[in-house]
Formats: C-alpha cells, structure tokens, sequence
C-alpha cells in the first residue's frame, strides 16, 4: 500500500498478545511479549486470544479484520481500545501507546477521539435515540443545549430524523445500528472502530448500511478498524484484510492480494467463495505501460474485470487502463484476462 | 434380608453411585430389623449434648452488653425517638386525609381498579377501630425500611462492584435466609430491651437481604456491551453507575423493594412476641392465643394485617412498573406538581377540619365490628358445637395415620384402640421383608432414587423419627449430601449435625424434622394435583393464581389464626398453619413446570398416540421434574420457616428451644437452636437444588 509506507500509522499494534486465565496472564506480561510465550504456556490451560499480532493503519485506511467465529478478530480490536488491556505489547495510536496509559487518560482519549459500534447495537435501553447518541458528550461535560444540537446533526447524518424520540425497542435492528454509528461518531471521532456492526441485521439492511458507511467514509475520512466474519462484506469495504486464525493473523494485504496469492489453505477457503471477477480490478491484473494503444477503448483501474466483460464485446480484445487522473497506465488483453482469473482460483477447473 | 443379599452378588458390575446405594440400603436393613427399641444405646446419640455452647453465648452477649452498654442505649433512643416521632405524625394525621391520599396514589399508579381495591382496604382500616394499632405497625415499618434499604442496597453495590466482598455477601445472604426468625430477635431484646427497637432491627435484618439480592441480580445482570459501551463513552466510574448500571437495574431493584416491604412488615407483625409496643400483630396475637372464644377479633384484625400486605404489595408493585403505564403511549395526561401538590394541601385542610365528624363515624363503626366480632365468635361456637364431631375426626385420622407413625413409627402407634389392631413381630417381618425386597428390586433395576426414597419412606414410618437410630441419620443425610451436593458438602453437613447433636439439639432437630416431613407430604398430595389442574385449566389457574399471590404476601402469623379457631392449639393446628403456607410454591412451580414444557415434545406426545394421561405421566411430568423439585426446596423452607410460628400453636421441637429462648431472654439457646434449624434448611436446601439441577436447569424468576 504505497499510502501507508509514506506516511506514519494512525494505529500500530506492535507484538500484540491477549491469553486469558489469571495465571497464563502474569507468566505472559512477565516475559514481556515475543514467542517465548507460547512455550510457557503450552501445557497450561489458557486460552489465546491474540498471540503475537502486528498491525499497522495508516490515516483514512479501512482496515478490516477477518476470520472465524472464536479467531480472535474482537480480541484485537477490543485490546486496541483497551476494554481489554493486553498482555503483552503496543498498541500505539499516533505517538501514545495506549498499552502503558492509565485509565483517567484512556477515558480522555475515548471521549475525543474513538468511537466504537457494537454487534448487538449496545443502545442503552432506557434512554431514547438522541439521548443514546448524546450520551458521550453529556459524559464528557458539554452544555445541554449544544449536546442536543450535536445529536440532532448526527441523527440527520444517519437518515433517522424524526425517530430521535423512539427507545430502541421501537426501532428496527436496522434503525438501532444506524443509532449506533450516530452515536459512535457524535465526538467526531479520529478512530472508528466497529465490531461485526452489520452481523446481526438481514442481508438487504445489511447490504444498505455498507453503501451509507462507504458514503460516510468518503465524507468523514476517519481510520477504520472493521471486524467482520464476511470477505464479501470485506471485499466490499476495505482498503486492507487481515486475515486471523487462533488468535494470529495469517496473511494481511488488498483483496486482491488475498485473491491472487493466498498465503495458505485458510485463506483460498476463505477467499474462494467470492466471485474473482467482481473482486479483481482492472489495476491488479493489467501489464504496466504507460503508452495508450490505439483504437482501444480506456477503462478506470478501479473497474472490476466483470464490468469489463459485460460493457466490452468479443470484438474487443485490448483494453487501455487509466488511472484516477485519465492518464493511461497499462492495458489488458481480454482473452489474457479470463486467463489469469482462472489461475487465480483455486481447486477449480484450470 | 435375602433380597439384599442377592442384589449384593450383583453388586459387582453396577457402578459406584449404585454399589453406595446398596451398601447403605443394607446398612439401613439391618439397622432396622435389630429394632433398635431392644437395643437403645443404639438409638441414643454417645455424643451427649450440653449447654456449654449456649452459657458461653450468653456470656459473650453478657460482655459485650456491659462493654458497650452506652451505645446501645444510645441507639435504641435514637430508634425508639424515630418510631415515636412517625407514630406521632400518624396518630396526628387524620384518617380521612390517609384514605384519599392512598386512593389517589393507587389511582395515579395504576388506575381505577387498583385505587378502588386500596380505598376500600384503608378504608377498612380506619372503619374497624384497629387505626391506631396500624399506624403503630406502620410507624415501625416506617423507620425499618430505610434502614433496610440503605443496607440492603450498600450492601448489595458492594457485592455487586468486588468480588471478595460478594464471597462473604453471598453465603450470608443464604444463612440469613435459613435462620428462623425468632433466633435474631433473643439476641436483639438483650441488647436493646423492650419496646419497639428490636422488632424495628430485627426488621431491618430480615427485610435488607431481599434488597440486597435483587440489587445483585439486577447489578449482574446489566449486559457487558452496554459496560463497554459506557467505557467507550468515556464515562468515569461513577458516571457509568449513575447513567448505565443503575438504571439498567432499576426493574430488579424496584422487585426488590417490593420484596423488602412486605418482608419488613411481616417482621415487625412477627417482633409482636416481644410485646411493649400497641401493634396491630400484638391484637393478633393476643386473639389468636384465646382460640375460637376470641377468633372474631383475631379475624378482624387478622384481616387488617393482609390488608396492609395487599396495599403494600400492590402499591410497591404498581411503582415498579410504572414505566410502561404512564408512557408516553397511554396518553394520559400529566398533571403539574404543583397542581397535584395543591390539592393535596386541600384534601388535607378539608379531612382536619373534617376530623371531628370523622372520628365520630369511625367510632361509631367501630362499635359496629366489635358486635361484629361476638357474633362470629358465637358463630364460630355453633358451628364446632355442631361441626365438632367432623372436625374432631379429621385431626384424629391426621394424628393415628399420619402424625403418629412418623413420629413413633408403626411399631408403637399401631395398636387396638387406634388402627384397631396389634402390630404383632410376624406382620413386622412381613413389613419389613416387603420393603426391604421392594427396595432391593427397584436398586437392581438401577432405579437408585426411587428404591432409597422407598427405603427410606418405610423405615421411617417403621421406627419413627423419634426412635431413628443417630447413625442411620447420619449415615443417611451424608450420603444424600455426597450424592447431591458433593463431598465436601457431604462434610459440612456432618459437621452440622455435629454441632446439632454437641449443643443438645438432637431429638429437637428430629421433631422439626418429623413435623416439616409430614407437612410437605400432606403439601405434596394437595399442592401437586392443584398445580397440575391449574396447568391444565385456565380457569383454575385464574382462581389459583391471585390466591397464591396473596398467601405469599401475608405476614405468617395470619395461617395461624384458622388453624387455631377450628382446631385448638395441638400438633395439627400447626400442620395445617403450616402446609397452608408453604404450599404455594409447589403449587406455582408445578404450574410453572408443566406450562413449559417445550410444545414440540408435546406434540410429538401427540402424533405417537399418547393419551392425555399418558401424555401427562410420561412426557410432562418427568420435563418438569427439575421445576417441581425447585418448588418443592421452596416448600421444605417455607416449611421450617413457618414451623417457628407455628410454634405458638402447638409445635414444639427446636421451634420451642427458640421460642423459649426469646421468653426468658436466653440468647444461647435461642441462638444455638436457631442455628440448628438454619442447617437443617441448609441441608435440605443443597440436597433438593442439586438434585433438581442434576435432572436438569430450569429457570424460574419471581
Ligand atoms: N473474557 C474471556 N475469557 C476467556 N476467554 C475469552 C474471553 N474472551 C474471548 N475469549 C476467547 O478468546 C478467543 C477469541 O475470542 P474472540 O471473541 O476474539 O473471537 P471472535 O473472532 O471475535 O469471534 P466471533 O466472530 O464469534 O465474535 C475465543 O477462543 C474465546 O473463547
Ligand atoms: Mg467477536
């Protein structure tokens, strides 16, 4: 990702561990991290939540992370917001790590600059929609009036105007997210952090919310961290997948990447079930050139190969690619197309 | 004997839990057919009990009297000043202004229907010449209620917030739950004296653990996300209290003030014993001790006590769920404080300058009941006058076939003039080889809970509790104890029973528990059958349902005031004040269990032909096995529970130690028998959940 080795990471989680049991925990901060551990716990009966992970998020990224039920994607991300201190490790947001930071601090730095949705929405039951998105400003000591301002603003932001009065038994699931993320986001927030948000809504609401997070996104540009079980939910989402098993993260990069090089049998398992076509973009397969074949129609690197084949005829057999400024970056032969996709999918007819 | 022995052959290829069976039904066996009478020392514990434990009780409270003797005094005027103060202000208050003001709040909590059911109890109240006395009761409940909430709920946060604070809360929660509780008030007349105080902490002692356990539950049971959402809001821990975790909890919380009111009042009724203080329990008391010469009285204050319960429970309860019912949904309009305020300060001018006039029409009513109360008691007179012969028969039936033989066994109460014949030795051997063949047939076919259950059944009606040998009983309750609660229970119970027999509490103990045995049998005939019709019938269970409620939020002391008018004061008034209290919960969970078993297994019933009958004996009953054993734990404790009241109507036992030891002030032998019907409950208690929990989990809530 040329965007994150120019600048500096947003988040960076350095030698992560997470093992629970009061003693796998003591024996593991004690050895401070490093592979050591695993060998003083093997025998033991602890649990490994995140073992050895390491993560970097560069500013404005949509980091999803991904894996089976039990593979440790929350523990990452709940050790990132410290709602579980980790065992062992850093997890640095800029140039604080949040691993070392006591609590008043901690509390300082949810209030201002993190927000997190939750699978099970998390609204609290007593309280209306606006009072739910209001409630971490109120707790951060802002004025009553510019609270209720603020919530209105978000509840716009998420299309529910007019249901702010309604408690959460009165809203759909669909409608309870969408107060989730307004509430997640009321502290305008640098980091955004979302656990399976979409897991428990049906696949319509589901497919909607992704469309209005990657509108948001676009607007807001906010560091990303997203949990997700889905790699089409994936696919559609994210800059970069990180994909875990047992608490360690197997193989991270673009979904394509995943696509086209899976670093093992977890992985194509994973990967296999999406289409590689709509997957692959023009940009991941083309041939490097920057000289325009003539009389050859020019396609945006960012348009998946199955567009290509649709809008394109059999009489085309060359495509220039452009980039976001028109400027003509490579080109695809389209029989050598299907070709590669075909390489690319694993234990089907090749 | 031989058919023990044959299943002992076979014994080798059962597994452990059976071969324990066996062994312990063929210890019992012979236990049995020695027949202890011939050999006493067998049936008399060795280890004699003394009163050593009780005097350095007594010593220890004696001490700790002198030592601090100013600051009780001092906290006992301060108590005595509150409970006076409030009986001032309601003496002071009149009547009238107190019936509109409860109508009103019904009618604001709930509606019409709850304000005409508190109007009209209140009303009562005032109308039956007993509204002092109330309000003497009220003003202790009064000033015992906070206190209780204040520890229950402090209490109840602390468990909730550290975990080693909750692993001492919880255990004692459950031994506050088990002591009977006459045992704390001994103690409390000795530091406090006379007169209000010790009914007001005893109160405060008995009503706060209620609150504390629902202030637990409720706490616990706040769902983690919505901790990590507050945490993710950036909340301090205070703030998440406030604004997440209390309100979260509200519900169980306000469950458990309803629980603590009426447990408050049902206490303070309870503290009349003590006397020194002009309360509606003491006039119930007082009543119900004359019997039927005095049972109008006992009915007509008895009835302001349920009274006082019902308005309480509803009120409480109508608090609790208020949320929903003034919602924005209903519509109703909300009337301005002030305007609300205003017309109060009206009724409350019109009512004084209405007093008068009041008091005049309330004494005048009041002399209207009083005639009242003679002519049911000349009624009443009639009526076992005629009825007496009827009334006579059943106790007698309940003593010759129920009461007697588990008390001394068939051995020594099957004789002429009872049963109408001799028990000679060969219809005992006949006896006891049918049972011990029986027993040996049900373990062989591995049906180890039904062949322990006949053995034990028949060797208790055989020798009778009283002439139970102390090892059989030890060597029973432990093994029940390792099989159900494991062995390290197993050895707490031991020690208990230890400690029973070490302060001379032995043959006390197996009195409460030969009358607690025989209340839950007749509770089991009855209270079965009723819950299985009022699963079945919705008629039933419509008229059962509002019953039970109310039984189960009147103060105990009201059971005892029919028991006593029909029957006097013996052994069977007690059985029945009993069984008609703690025959509810059997009543509810059988109801309970039966309504839930999953409609798939019934249907299934259903398309394998199954009659009804059938579909009920061999699909329902056994689902909800788990749900009735759960009830029948609440049974056998309502049962000791009430077995300490039923003491003023004749039980004796480890009641009457506790009883006495309040009368003379004895604090040792009131506490140490006291302890020792807390273990028996203890006991009873983790046997009956483990083996309801080994069959299965069922949830129930109150
Ligand atoms: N508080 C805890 N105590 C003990 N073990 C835990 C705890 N929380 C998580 N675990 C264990 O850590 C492992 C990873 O759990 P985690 O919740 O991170 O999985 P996940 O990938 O988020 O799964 P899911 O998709 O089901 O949410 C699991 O084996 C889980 O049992
Ligand atoms: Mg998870």
């Amino acid at each position: 990702m040329p965007e994150a080795s120019r600048t500096e990471p947003k988040i960076r989680c350095h030698g992560l561990w997470k093992v629970f049991g009061d003693a796998a925990e003591t024996a593991c901060a004690r050895r401070g991290g490093g592979t050591a551990i695993e060998e003083a716990l093997a025998g033991t009966d602890a649990i490994i939540g995140a073992s050895d992970v390491n993560l970097e998020i560069a500013p404005g990224e949509l980091f999803v992370i991904m894996g089976l039920s039990g593979s440790g994607k929350s523990t990452v991300l709940r050790c990132i917001a410290q709602l579980q201190r980790p065992s062992a490790g850093e997890v640095w947001l800029d140039d604080a790590n949040l691993a070392s930071m006591p609590e008043a601090q901690l509390m300082d730095i949810r209030r201002h600059r993190m927000g997190m949705v939750f699978q099970n929405f998390g609204l609290v039951p007593h309280f209306t929609a606006l009072q739910n998105i209001a409630f971490p400003l109120k707790v951060r000591g802002e004025p009553a009036e510019q609270c209720a301002a603020k919530a209105n603003e978000m509840l716009d932001l998420v299309g529910l105007n007019g249901r702010g009065d309604a408690y959460p038994s009165e809203l759909s699931g669909g409608q309870q997210q969408r107060v989730g993320i307004a509430r997640s986001l009321a502290v305008d927030p640098e980091v955004w952090l979302l656990d399976e948000p979409f897991s428990a809504l049906d696949p319509l609401i589901r497919k909607q919310l992704q469309d209005e997070l990657l509108e948001l996104q676009a607007r807001l540009q906010k560091t990303i961290l997203f949990v997700t079980h889905d790699f089409s939910e994936a696919v559609r989402l994210a800059d970069r997948i990180a994909i875990m098993r047992d608490g360690r993260i197997i193989q991270q990069g673009r979904a394509a990447e995943l696509l086209m090089n899976p670093a093992d049998d977890y992985v194509s398992r994973f990967v296999g079930d999406v289409s590689r076509l709509q997957v692959l973009k023009l940009g991941d397969i083309m041939q490097p050139s920057g000289r325009a074949v003539s009389g050859a129609p020019k396609m945006p690197a960012s348009l998946s190969i199955e567009d290509m084949l649709l809008t394109t005829g059999g009489d085309v057999s060359t495509i220039n690619v452009i980039d976001s400024n028109g400027r003509v970056t490579g080109r695809i032969d389209r029989a050598q197309a299907i070709e590669t996709v075909r390489n690319a999918t694993p234990g089907q007819t090749g | 004997m031989s058919g023990a022995t044959t299943s002992l052959d076979t014994s080798l290829s059962l597994d452990t839990a059976r071969r324990a069976a066996l062994a312990l039904l063929v210890l019992l066996g012979i236990a049995a057919i020695i027949m202890p009478e011939r050999l006493p020392a067998l049936v008399a514990s060795p280890l004699a009990g003394s009163d050593a434990i009780a005097a350095a009780i007594n010593g220890g409270i004696d001490w700790f009297v002198a030592v601090f003797k100013p600051a009780l005094r001092a906290v006992a005027a301060g108590l005595d000043q509150a409970v006076r103060g409030l009986q001032k202000i309601l003496h002071a208050t009149p009547w009238l202004f107190i019936v509109i003001a409860v109508t009103w709040l019904a009618w604001r909590l709930k509606g019409i229907g709850l304000a005409a059911l508190c109007g009209t109890a209140v009303l009562y109240m005032a109308l039956s010449g007993y509204w002092l006395k109330s309000m003497n009761t009220l003003s202790m409940v009064g000033v015992a209620v906070p206190l209780a909430l204040a520890v229950g709920f402090g209490l109840g946060v602390l468990g909730a917030k550290s975990r080693r604070a909750n692993a001492v809360i919880q255990p004692t929660l459950d031994l506050m739950q088990t002591i009977p509780t006459f045992a704390y008030l001994a103690p409390l007349v000795v530091l406090f004296g006379f007169g209000p105080v010790p009914g007001v902490l005893a109160s405060m002692i008995y009503a706060a653990p209620p609150m504390t356990r629902n202030v637990l539950l409720g706490l616990q049971s706040v769902p983690q996300e919505l901790r990590e959402v507050s945490s993710m809001s950036g909340t301090t821990p205070w703030q998440r209290f406030c604004h997440i975790e209390l309100p979260c909890a509200k519900q169980q919380i306000l469950v458990g003030i309803n629980q603590l009111v009426l447990a408050s009042l049902s206490m303070v009724i309870i503290a009349a014993v003590i006397g020194g203080f002009d309360d509606i329990g003491r006039e119930v008391l007082v009543a119900t001790n004359k019997g039927s010469a005095r049972f109008g009285q006992a009915l007509a204050a008895g009835i302001v006590i349920v009274l006082l319960a019902v308005v309480i429970d509803r009120l409480t309860r109508a608090a609790a769920t208020r949320r929903e019912a003034v919602g924005r949904k209903t519509g109703r309009r909300a009337i301005p404080v002030l305007w609300q305020l205003a017309g109060l300060a009206i009724v409350l001018a019109a009512s004084i300058a209405l007093k008068t006039y009041a008091d005049i029409i309330a004494v005048a009513s009041a002399i209207f009941f009083r005639l009242g109360e003679v002519a049911v008691n000349g009624w009443l007179q009639d009526f076992i006058a005629t009825h007496g012969i009827t009334l006579d028969a059943i106790k007698k039936t309940a003593l010759m076939y129920l009461l007697l033989p588990l008390r001394i066994g068939l051995t020594k109460a099957v004789l002429p003039i009872t049963w109408g014949f001799t028990f000679t030795p060969a219809m005992q051997t006949v006896y006891l080889l049918t049972v011990l063949a029986g027993t040996a047939w049900l373990a062989w076919r591995g049906r180890t809970t039904a062949a322990s259950l006949l053995l034990s059944v028949g060797l208790i009606s055989y020798c009778g509790f009283s002439y139970m040998p102390w090892w059989v009983m030890f060597a029973g309750v432990c093994w029940l104890a390792w099989r159900h609660a494991g062995w390290r229970f197993a050895l707490v119970a031991c020690a208990m029973m230890l400690a029973i027999t070490l302060t001379g509490h032995w043959q006390g103990a197996l009195y409460s528990v030969y009358l607690c045995s025989a209340a839950i049998l007749v509770c089991l005939l009855i209270g079965c059958p009723l819950g299985i019709l009022a699963a079945k019938s919705d008629i039933v269970s419509g008229i059962l349902r509002p019953m039970n409620d109310t039984l189960q939020s009147i103060p105990l002391y009201i059971f005892l005031i029919p028991a006593v008018a029909l029957f006097q004061v013996n052994e069977f008034s007690a059985l029945v004040a009993i069984v008609l209290y703690a025959i509810v919960p059997l009543i509810r969970y059988t109801e309970h269990g039966l309504r839930h078993v999953p409609p798939t297994l019934v249907e299934a019933a259903r398309a394998n032909g199954c009659s009804p009958l059938q579909r009920l004996l061999m699909i329902e009953l056994p689902v909800a096995r788990p749900a009735i054993l759960l009830g029948l734990n609440q049974t056998v404790l309502f049962a000791l529970a009430m077995l300490i009241i039923a003491v003023l109507v004749g039980a004796r036992g480890l009641a009457e130690q506790v009883n006495i030891g309040l009368r003379d002030a004895d604090t040792g032998l009131g506490m140490t028998a006291g302890l020792s019907m807390a273990f028996i409950a203890i006991i009873a208690d983790r046997v009956l959940r483990g083996y309801a929990n080994s069959l299965g989990t069922t949830e129930i809530k109150d």
